[in-house]
């Protein structure tokens, strides 16, 4: 019998609870923040303030400095959130010290 | 009413003064085993008509349960959801219960895995409106505006409708060797002992029924099914650890530990402890490990270096 057998759904169905939304965010939220460290680095550090003096890149860089606020709201919400998600973790990972003076 | 209260009165009259005990009473339509006992048969007839009452007055409540469908028998028709109606007021109050009458009564086709109905076997293990539970123990939704949907265990090979494949879940069970390890025999030649402080550590870990809820919520088992063992096994796997009359903890804990993938590759999501139908707690046994062993492993290296 080759019967190719069927995946029972699992993301789609999966109720999306507190305990699974944490982590996955929390993962979600480092990223994006390591892609806008990456971003900074290359533009601020790497590119050197001669970029400036190109007409386009200057003109793009004006027109976008009213819109940039946006991806910097999201920024410092990613950023919040991944640090005081972190603490949680860190606090919930080391509450076992009890466990650890029984032994 | 179907005595008139006359014939009632009647009867309760002659009953009380005895008038031709065989004669008085009329021959019965209802309850002939009941003849000769006048409080027996009066008993039956009010309760019957409480049952038409109830009968009548009673409304229907009627519940859509979606489930999942797929069948071997025509492998290239894709999973689907079938809907099935059921009157709540017929059926017992868990889905396991519904499960059976829509078997009994409606589509015999339907396929689930079940036997001791109470939550103890863990074969009726499957998705009861996104989370997992065994169907015996849970409850149905008595919402009848919103539909309820049972899907089998999530990221498992389908075998049928709801039954999925759990040999490598078995497999892996079986390869942390969830038996008795000793290397000397017990001290009076007749059986390992044990404190009860002893086998208090036990509890919360050896009433695992090994219905796959946890790793079948696992995102991270999901991901690696073949190399990740899963909160059950890891469960389990603890509690061979912390019993004292195992004498090869050490050597359980560092076949867990020698790559990357059978114990660490848990994220701490806790799905597993938010699903357990018998409200154990395998994050925490993973926790526990993961500190012995890093903490071993410290020790370690203070004492070599």
């Amino acid at each position: 019998m080759n019967i190719l057998r069927p995946l029972s759904p699992h993301l789609p169905i999966y109720k999306p609870q507190l305990t699974s939304t944490f982590p996955i965010s929390h993962r979600i939220s480092g990223a994006f923040l390591a892609t806008i460290v990456l971003f900074f680095y290359l533009l601020c550090l790497k590119i050197g303030l001669i970029c400036f003096t190109y007409e386009n890149f200057y003109q793009f860089f004006f027109y976008s400095s009213k819109f940039i606020l946006i991806p910097v709201e999201i920024t410092a919400l990613a950023l919040s959130y991944h640090l005081y998600n972190g603490v949680r973790h860190l606090l919930t990972d080391f509450s076992g010290f009890p466990f650890q003076k029984k032994n | 009413m179907s005595k008139s209260l006359f014939r009632h009165a009647y009867e309760r009259a002659a009953g009380l003064l005895e008038l031709g005990k065989k004669g008085a009473k009329p021959t019965s339509r209802e309850f002939p085993v009941l003849e000769g006992h006048p409080a027996g048969r009066r008993h039956a007839e009010q309760a019957m008509e409480t049952f038409k009452t109830i009968e009548e007055k009673r409304e229907a409540m009627v519940k859509e349960f979606r489930i999942y469908r797929w069948s071997p028998g025509r492998p290239h028709r894709r999973p689907y959801l079938q809907s099935y109606f059921l009157d709540l007021t017929t059926c017992g109050p868990m889905v396991l219960d519904a499960l059976q009458k829509i078997k009994a009564e409606d589509d015999s086709t339907l396929s689930y895995r079940r036997s001791c109905r109470e939550g103890i076997c863990g074969s009726c293990a499957m998705n009861i409106d996104g989370t997992n539970t065994v169907a015996c123990l849970k409850p149905i939704d008595a919402d009848t505006s919103e539909p309820t949907t049972i899907t089998p265990l999530p990221h498992m090979f389908v075998i049928r409708d709801l039954v999925v494949d759990l040999t490598n879940f078995y497999q892996q069970y079986r390869s942390i060797e969830p038996w008795l390890k000793t290397r000397h025999p017990p001290e009076d030649g007749r059986e390992y002992r044990q404190s009860p402080a002893e086998r208090k550590r036990l509890d919360g870990l050896y009433e695992c029924i090994l219905c796959a809820c946890c790793s079948s919520s696992c995102p991270s088992y999901w991901w690696n099914p073949e190399e990740f063992l899963g909160p059950a096994a890891l469960l389990h796997s603890y509690r061979w650890i912390s019993d004292s009359r195992d004498e090869f903890a050490d050597e359980r804990l560092q076949a867990l530990t020698e790559d990357q993938k059978r114990l660490y590759r848990c994220r701490t999501i806790k799905n597993c402890t938010k699903t357990c139908p018998k409200s154990l707690d395998p994050a925490d046994a993973i926790h526990k490990m993961k500190t012995r062993h890093l903490l071993s492993v410290l020790v370690e290296k203070a004492e070599s270096g």
